[in-house]
């Protein structure tokens, strides 16, 4: 209801989720609403550098029936929330994987096996005025372990700390790779604006 | 203009932590990245909400749930079936109807009931007709397994089955919005997941899903007036969760095989007093 008003707006920081969370976490619909509605862009946006656009929708959709039925006996704040429905989400892509791997008990990397949104257009920007599938998709042109670096912390909002929990990682880690994300994309936006790409391969 | 940026470690660290800078394309990037959606209803918000509304509203334990849940939804079906049996209505579902009229103890004996007409005119998916017309030879095997079964569970029917509802109802809707995509490419990989796993396998299999989920959402008009709440008491349910019990994998589905559709009226008073109390 509200999404409508804040089109140019930014995903919201969480104030006044957590209250959100615990009313939906009792069974108020209009709540759980609310929230998915503030968490299931920032999912799906996961969702898309891990699977693919093509792919995302259905990745979530799944999280979200896990979500839905477990969502009563979840404790603890937005924060939580998130890392955990983004560990749900990142679950939902490795099945995606598994499913489409010819080689089900040989241990599978996201890398391998998912398809990476296509790359090509998405430098072609005049970068004044980005689409979020643009910026998804750029980000998703990173090493996977530093584009989803980048997404949890920027995108999903999580601290390092829960980004590590979601990927089984130290925050650390964490924090090198979204750092090497970000330079990364900074250097090659900085080269974007000094030449015009051609859609090199 | 704006060349050269590459933001200092402290400035990423705002960044990732979703401060804006101004003047920085990775900024504008990110906040590309985050600004929030532009559709007012996002597509995956139905079939969520379904789920959700299907979640009990207490407290659970969520790994004990899930078998439970398919047991006592089994168990009062295998009570419901008992008292169609008695009915008349005999010959529904073969290895159910084993199960039913060998714990009855023969007396449900169902030599007298047109089988497979009243039996397939239960099952709209029909993912089942041909073990049920063969099984309802062997009956005596069939019930002394299931019997067992059906006898041990069929003390709990306070089934929390509004799950299979919600399923349903995120199953369908996930289907409409898919409609692009091509369906079946969308339900397997849909159908995998572990979410779907209880209504998959209730159902007899992907391809019964369906039929499962039109047959439990059909508005029953005698029964019930709150359908998504009591989903035991919808007739058509009782044979495609009672022959996935009985674990026949039918492997090839004549959906072709909807015959007389006129019978599935008959029965929701019986189930109606199978099920008396499920919702706590």
């Amino acid at each position: 209801m509200t999404d409508r008003t804040v089109v140019a707006g930014q995903l919201s920081s969480g104030t006044g989720m957590s209250e959100c969370l615990a009313a939906a976490r009792e069974g108020d619909e209009s709540a759980f609403v609310r929230l998915y509605r503030d968490v299931q862009p920032r999912l799906r946006r996961y969702a898309s550098v891990l699977v693919g656009g093509q792919d995302a929708d259905d990745v979530t959709a799944e999280a979200w029936l896990q979500i839905a039925r477990d969502l009563h006996g979840f404790s603890g704040d937005i924060q939580a929330f998130r890392a955990w429905t983004a560990r749900i989400v990142r679950n939902r892509a490795l099945d995606l994987a598994r499913s489409r791997s010819r080689r089900p008990s040989v241990s599978i990397g996201l890398d391998d096996l998912l398809d990476r949104p296509e790359q090509h257009d998405a430098w072609d920007l005049a970068a004044e005025r980005m689409s979020t599938e643009q910026a998804i998709a750029l980000i998703a042109t990173l090493p996977r372990d530093q584009a989803e670096a980048v997404l949890l912390r920027a995108v999903v909002g999580l601290d390092p700390a829960a980004a590590g929990e979601v990927l089984g990682k130290r925050p650390g880690a964490v924090r090198v790779a979204a750092h090497r994300g970000l330079k990364s994309l900074a250097r090659r936006l900085s080269a974007d604006a000094d030449t015009p790409i051609s859609d090199a391969e | 203009m704006r060349r050269n940026q590459i933001p200092s470690a402290a400035e990423r660290e705002r960044l990732l932590a979703g401060e804006r800078l101004e003047g920085q394309r990775l900024s504008e990037l990110l906040a590309a990245a985050t600004v929030s959606a532009h559709s007012a209803e996002p597509p995956g918000l139905e079939s969520a909400l379904a789920a959700f509304r299907s979640a009990p509203a207490v407290v659970a334990a969520p790994p004990a749930r899930r078998t439970p849940v398919l047991k006592s939804l089994l168990s009062g079906l295998v009570a419901t079936k008992v008292i169609a049996g008695v009915a008349g209505a005999a010959a529904v579902g073969g290895v159910a109807l084993a199960a039913s009229t060998g714990h009855l103890g023969d007396g449900g004996h169902s030599a007298d009931a047109p089988g497979q007409a009243i039996a397939a005119a239960h099952q709209p998916g029909a993912t089942d007709s041909v073990s049920m017309s063969s099984s309802s030879d062997d009956s005596s095997s069939a019930a002394s397994s299931e019997s067992s079964s059906s006898s041990s569970s069929a003390s709990s029917t306070h089934a929390p089955t509004p799950s299979l509802v919600g399923l349903c109802h995120a199953w369908q809707a996930h289907e409409q919005s898919q409609s692009d995509h091509s369906a079946s490419a969308a339900h397997s990989a849909w159908a995998k997941s572990p979410a779907f796993s209880v209504l998959v396998s209730t159902a007899g299999g992907t391809d019964g899903v369906d039929g499962y989920c039109a047959a439990l959402l059909t508005p029953s008009t005698s029964a019930s007036t709150t359908p998504t709440s009591v989903p035991p008491t919808h007739p058509a349910h009782p044979t495609q969760a009672v022959t996935t019990h009985a674990n026949h994998k039918p492997s090839a589905v004549p959906s072709h095989s909807h015959p007389a559709p006129s019978h599935t009226n008959h029965k929701p008073t019986a189930t109606a007093s199978a099920s008396a109390t499920p919702s706590a």
